[in-house]
């Protein structure tokens, strides 16, 4: 006897998900996830954030590793809330760890809610997190092949931050490859920032771009509760 | 390297499926796998034989169907398998990712009554 069943396996960590959208938008908190391969950028570009807004939002961050708290102290020195979820070798974060995270940390209302995700460009890709917005930080050292590559991950993503733009002459990453690349995976409208966080190159318009973002957000939102 | 979370999901979904009905032995489930569900047939296959032993699970033959991702060309309006950088083969415009080939999910269970 054939049992059909045509069941979503990831069902579960999607009505988890489903359940983190709904109490942030009763609490207006705003959640970031932001993926990327090892050493891409990610924990600079959460840094480069806090640095910019934190005397605008109230920020806090949920920073996920496979073991360690290296970036978790490094956060913390910029003084914004931190929380370490070490995943003891999962690739991934899932909703029910962000839940928890969430539940620990319990965020006022209005506050924008960084996830750094584990570094790679596959497994992240496939868990909804319950995020409003998801950044795929990708370093220009990595090269220009990334999207062809991985496009699961870019085809998600609704920011891209292309960061260490300053060594682009020098690997001779081909930024028009790059471009095409992201153009063929995204229906929607591309939003790629060029930036160097060594530099400083690029910052300022990435900074205002999440400055407007958040602000509309929060705006949209209502003064009080 | 996820295959080890999805397969506790895949093993629980089958087992509620499976809750109050009169059968002998599970001998296979169906499962869909897109290429560009980021899902590996052999880490799934690793694991559920690992996962399923001593469950009403063990034994089962784990049946891998795959799914090829399709890339639509808008200026040809048709649908073309992947290839190296996304250009369509007929007339080299950039295509689209589809849903064809993001599919992962269960397609059915057989057992012998």
């Amino acid at each position: 006897m054939e049992i059909k069943v045509i069941k979503n396996i990831l069902e579960r960590n999607q009505n988890a998900a489903d359940n983190i959208r709904r109490l942030a938008d009763e609490n207006k908190w705003y959640i970031m996830n932001v993926m990327g391969s090892p050493g891409a950028g990610k924990t600079s570009f959460i840094k480069c954030m806090i640095e910019n807004l934190k005397d605008i939002f109230n920020i806090v961050v949920i920073e996920g590793d496979v073991a360690s708290t290296i970036d978790a102290q490094a956060i913390a020195s910029y003084g914004v809330e931190v929380l370490q979820i070490n995943t003891g070798g999962a690739c991934h974060l899932v909703a029910d760890s962000i839940a928890e995270a969430i539940d620990t940390l319990k965020p006022v209302p209005k506050t924008v809610i960084f996830v750094e995700n584990i570094g790679n460009l596959i497994c992240p890709s496939s868990f909804d997190l319950g995020e409003n917005l998801k950044v795929v930080v990708s370093s220009a050292a990595e090269g220009d092949d990334k999207p062809y590559k991985y496009p699961a991950m870019f085809e998600k993503a609704d920011v891209v931050v292309l960061s260490k733009i300053d060594v682009i002459d020098a690997i001779g990453f081909d930024m028009q490859r790059y471009k095409k690349g992201l153009e063929a995976i995204k229906d929607k409208d591309l939003k790629l920032f060029e930036v160097s966080f060594r530099t400083k190159e690029g910052v300022k318009s990435l900074t205002n771009y999440f400055y407007t973002l958040l602000d509309q957000y929060f705006k949209s939102r209502g003064k009080c509760l | 390297m996820h295959e080890y979370f999805v397969t506790q999901q895949l093993i629980k979904i089958a087992e509620d499926e499976l809750k109050n009905l009169d059968f002998k032995k599970v001998t296979r489930i169906k499962v869909v796998v897109g290429e560009l569900s980021g899902i590996i047939d052999e880490s799934l296959k690793f694991y559920f034989d690992i996962l399923t032993k001593g469950t009403i699970l063990e034994g089962t033959q784990l049946k891998i169907i795959p799914k090829k991702a399709l890339l639509y060309c808008q200026k040809c309006s048709e649908y073309f398998e992947r290839t190296k950088d996304f250009t369509c083969p007929k007339c080299l415009s950039v295509g689209k990712l589809t849903e064809h080939g993001k599919e992962f999910y269960i397609e059915s269970i057989e057992v012998d009554d």
